[in-house]
């Protein structure tokens, strides 16, 4: 018989409170949970698969669900990311593509956060929550440079704590992160720039209105600043290198 | 698609086992992914066990580098070139 609201709730304080790992009987009990979600995360990968995406489904690990309930409100039941699915494109042009195909799809109900626009504690990437047979699915988009940062949080966390993907942690870790997604949301911001400024001189490099330099001149600026930022990006990177070294 | 158990300890960033199964398997991945947990819990070790599903390897490896890469093959893998 399925686990009940009020066992899962229980269930989900139990682990929160406690200190230790949990125990077998609970173990066995989130084991239950999570496979309810089967369905729901195969439909899912099915449906992204005919859309032409790569994802990688995952069940949410033990670990990351007692982290969640320990550093959050939120009641087990209503975790909305027990399942997910992720995936990685290219660049933010691809990205809004994705998405807009995702967001398409048949599900029986939606929502879509975009942290490209409010970053949470660094972190950027385009989530829907996509609902199938009632359960929730999380499908979390990335851009290669967003799951850079992603990726690069998550190895600081593991030697620094979870806290360090959720704004705590050292500062010098907390601050590295929030400055390397600063340079790759100006990185991601200008690429797409160059490549229309550059389209639109081939045809005529004329001085827009409301601009004082030519389209070509302005790509040439933009590459500067693009240029600069790839070097602060390499920088940072180099700090996360020797931070963990 | 290929069912990934994955068994990766954060404090030493490597991974420890890492088996593949067909999706007829999932149920024994299932047990597998419950029998690691309690293992781990029951000896107080600090590990991830992670249920991924992709169709490749490689397709795995491109959404979950952090388990495969060190940083700088991580920056490597997303420069714009690469």
């Amino acid at each position: 018989m399925p686990l009940t609201r009020s066992q899962l709730e229980r269930l989900g304080e139990r682990l929160r409170s406690s200190d230790g790992p949990p125990t077998s009987d609970d173990l066995e009990r989130l084991d239950e949970f999570e496979r309810s979600y089967d369905g729901a995360r195969l439909a899912a990968t099915v449906r992204l698969q005919e859309l032409g995406l790569t994802p990688t489904a995952r069940l949410k690990t033990v670990h990351s669900i007692v982290g969640k309930l320990r550093r959050e409100k939120t009641a087990l039941p209503r975790m909305q990311d027990i399942a997910g699915c992720r995936i990685v494109v290219t660049d933010v042009a691809a990205q809004d593509e994705a998405v807009k195909a995702i967001l398409g799809a048949p599900w029986e109900s939606f929502k879509m956060i975009d942290r490209r626009l409010t970053p949470s504690h660094g972190y950027r990437a385009v989530h829907v929550i996509a609902y199938v047979g009632g359960l929730a699915v999380e499908i979390q988009v990335r851009s290669r440079l967003q799951d850079l940062w992603a990726q690069l949080s998550e190895k600081l966390a593991d030697r620094f704590g979870i806290e360090v993907k959720y704004g705590g942690g050292p500062d010098e870790v907390r601050d590295l992160l929030i400055s390397i997604s600063e340079t790759i949301a100006v990185a991601e911001a200008l690429r797409p720039r160059i490549a229309q400024l550059k389209m639109r001189s081939q045809s005529a490099d004329v001085i827009l209105p409301g601009e004082t330099t030519t389209l070509s001149a302005q790509v040439t600026e933009i590459e500067a600043q693009m240029d600069e930022a790839d070097q602060q990006l390499e920088d940072q990177i180099q700090r996360v290198i020797s931070i963990l070294s | 698609m290929t069912i990934f158990l994955l068994e990766y300890e954060p404090k030493t960033g490597m991974i420890v086992s890492l088996t593949q199964y067909s999706e007829h398997e999932r149920d024994a991945a299932m047990k597998q992914r419950l029998r690691l947990e309690k293992a781990n819990a029951l000896a107080g070790r600090e590990r991830e066990v992670a249920l991924l599903e992709a169709v490749t390897e490689s397709a795995l490896r491109a959404t979950h580098s952090r388990y495969f890469k060190s940083v700088k093959e991580l920056a490597d893998a997303a420069s714009p070139g690469s």
